[in-house]
């Protein structure tokens, strides 16, 4: 039992992990493809029908994924004050009792994010400007970053549990 | 249930639930849904998903990754230790010159990148080994990098200053505009200070000795390393306020030219290279996630009518505009002592912004005073965020007591500023009506 939770939680680290280092990369072809627009308007006066746009769909991309990797390395802000003193057994009470709104949150997000996903993508959806990209790759990858989420979520609420449980801390 | 208790519910339940350390996006797109859904059933959770698409209709949010990806490269090259020395050699002589100089670096540095992570860590690796080094009182040196630090979110281009615009519907340019004088008056002001208890203090910032002081050879060669900090901030930040560039191209820019600068100065390489990204995927994550579920728990504000409530109640105070305006700047105060500067701009601003528009308050001072109110933010005990960064590269005789100690001074010039920019709004519209010839 114990090694399958810990299976299940080095896995879901490593997903997390692998996802947030390949999408780091993203903010190197943002910034390319912006200073590519800023020469082409400015200095040959062809400004692009594609950059900005291009650059506010990887932006979208770029964050949503990133949810879980911020999440794994447990960096999303909160107010530790009080939480930073806890014992381990004491933090892991905690987070058994407020993981519930995080797993609401993803689950009410996937409820409206799978539908909206599976329209775009069942018809193929282009975008309605002139340069019109496909929009569903896009949109599919916000309930994907949601699933990631919620998994890094359990992850976390298993290892506290384990803690609350045995007063140890999950191999 | 009545309106009143609803709020006191909403906010109640917050408070709790900020205690318990789970992060604040989850509590208030979590919170938001279990409030929404007993005050009006299921179909109101169609706002969670509203949150997510508008983040991702915002184009010029792009630039928030740029920028903090400039100022992380930025802090890893050797730009700024060059930059350091040259304004060393020629300002040595003075007294409280490293910190003086300390505040000057961090000030040049705002206005090249966009929030406070690199200043920090710059100069808690540059300027705080030299000043301890030469028997700076501790105090004084963690104190003036912190202060000086958090002037990267005042002085533009400014991280926060473009999420208020966001948020409040307001151009970023002229935000931009609005921050650049009372960022130079506050550098202006800590560097007064600094240099008036140096003089004053001698032994807690000793002059450095008269055979430690370079040449004049030294001293002009060593000025080839303004030129480029000189370079990258007409690139950022001319570009945007001379309105050549949006702010998502300065920022492309800028982060290349950094770039290119740490790949001149010999400092780039893959690791810091992938260092600098992995930093950049976190900082803009943790904001954009916050930014998700503040939009979604915003509409509950909104359909509550939170914000006449709250109005209504400072009416009934019998304060006045100035009192209702102090009462505000009071509250952030109070939040930034526990929270961070987007947490308080998604919670108080949505209630805020309204008041301020019906009270007839310039809608751009308004929005300048809250980033100057978040310079204290940054510092004030016990949640400060530049605490937190100074105590990761500090040496370890250093203790977080020591660093809570050093910012009292620093925070009181900051309310200085900010009562001076309530004072005198001119301070804070004179730019922008001179740039964009505002009414």
């Amino acid at each position: 039992m114990q090694r399958v939770l810990s299976g299940f939680v080095k896995r879901m680290d490593t997903t997390s992990e692998s996802v947030g280092l390949t999408v780091r990369w993203l903010v190197l072809i943002m910034m390319m493809v912006m200073v590519y627009e800023a020469i082409a308007r400015r200095l040959f006066n062809s400004p692009t029908i594609w950059a900005h746009e291009f650059d506010t769909m990887l932006f979208g991309a770029y964050f949503l994924l990133g949810g879980a990797y911020v999440l794994r390395h447990e960096a999303h802000v909160n107010l530790d004050i009080f939480y930073r003193k806890l014992s381990p057994r004491a933090k892991a009470r905690m987070d058994v009792g407020t993981y519930t709104l995080v797993f609401i949150y993803c689950y009410v997000l996937l409820l409206y994010a799978v539908p909206y996903a599976w329209d775009s993508v069942s018809r193929l959806e282009n975008g309605t400007t002139i340069w019109g990209p496909p929009l569903w790759p896009l949109k599919l990858i916000i309930p994907i970053s949601v699933i990631l989420l919620m998994f890094q979520g359990i992850a976390r609420y298993i290892r506290s549990l384990y803690t609350l449980i045995t007063g140890r801390q999950l191999p | 249930m009545s309106i009143e208790w609803v709020t006191i519910i909403l906010f109640g339940g917050m408070l709790l639930l900020l205690i318990t350390g789970l992060p604040i996006t989850f509590i208030l797109g979590g919170f938001g849904i279990v409030v929404a859904f007993f005050l009006w059933g299921p179909e109101s959770l169609t706002m969670v998903l509203f949150g997510v698409k508008s983040v991702m209709g915002f184009g010029v949010l792009v630039s928030i990754p740029l920028f903090v990806f400039m100022g992380m490269i930025l802090s890893r090259s050797g730009i700024i230790d060059h930059f350091y020395t040259a304004m060393l050699n020629w300002l040595g002589f003075l007294p409280g010159s490293l910190a003086m100089v300390t505040v000057g670096v961090c000030t040049v540095m705002a206005a090249m990148v966009g929030e406070v992570t690199p200043a920090t860590l710059t100069m808690g690796t540059i300027a705080l080994p030299a000043m301890l080094k030469r028997g700076y009182d501790k105090e004084i040196a963690i104190g003036c990098i912190q202060a000086g630090a958090a002037l990267g979110f005042l002085i533009p281009p400014s991280v926060i200053a473009i999420l208020y615009a966001v948020v409040a519907k307001q151009s970023i340019g002229q935000f931009f505009a609005g921050g650049l004088i009372p960022g130079l008056v506050l550098a202006t002001m800590i560097t007064i200070y600094v240099v008036v208890r140096s003089a004053l203090q001698p032994h807690l910032a000793p002059v450095v000795p008269r055979e430690e002081r370079v040449g004049w050879g030294e001293k002009f060669s060593s000025l080839r390393a303004i030129i480029f900090p000189i370079f990258v901030v007409g690139v950022v930040l001319g570009t945007i306020l001379l309105g050549i560039a949006t702010p998502v191209e300065a920022s492309a820019m800028g982060a290349f030219a950094t770039l290119i600068g740490a790949a001149v100065t010999r400092k780039l390489s893959w690791e810091m290279l992938k260092d600098s990204m992995s930093m950049t995927l976190r900082l803009t994550s943790i904001a954009m996630w916050i930014f998700v579920a503040a939009l979604a728990f915003g509409k509950v504000y909104g359909a509550l009518g939170a914000s006449d409530l709250v109005e209504n109640t400072l009416h009934a105070l019998n304060l006045g505009p100035l009192g209702i305006l102090i009462v505000m700047q009071l509250s952030y105060f109070l939040l930034g002592m526990i929270l961070d500067d987007t947490a308080i701009l998604f919670i108080c601003l949505p209630i805020y912004i309204p008041i301020a528009v019906n009270l007839g308050f310039n809608p751009l001072w308004f929005g300048v005073l809250y980033i100057v109110n978040m310079q204290m933010a940054y510092l004030t005990p016990p949640f400060g965020y530049c605490l937190f960064l100074i105590k990761s590269v500090v040496p370890k005789d250093i203790t977080m007591g020591d660093i809570y100690r050093s910012v009292w001074p620093f925070v009181i010039i900051q309310g200085i500023c900010l009562a001076l920019c309530i004072a005198f709004p001119e301070i804070v519209l004179w730019f922008p009506k001179l740039l964009f010839g505002l009414r």
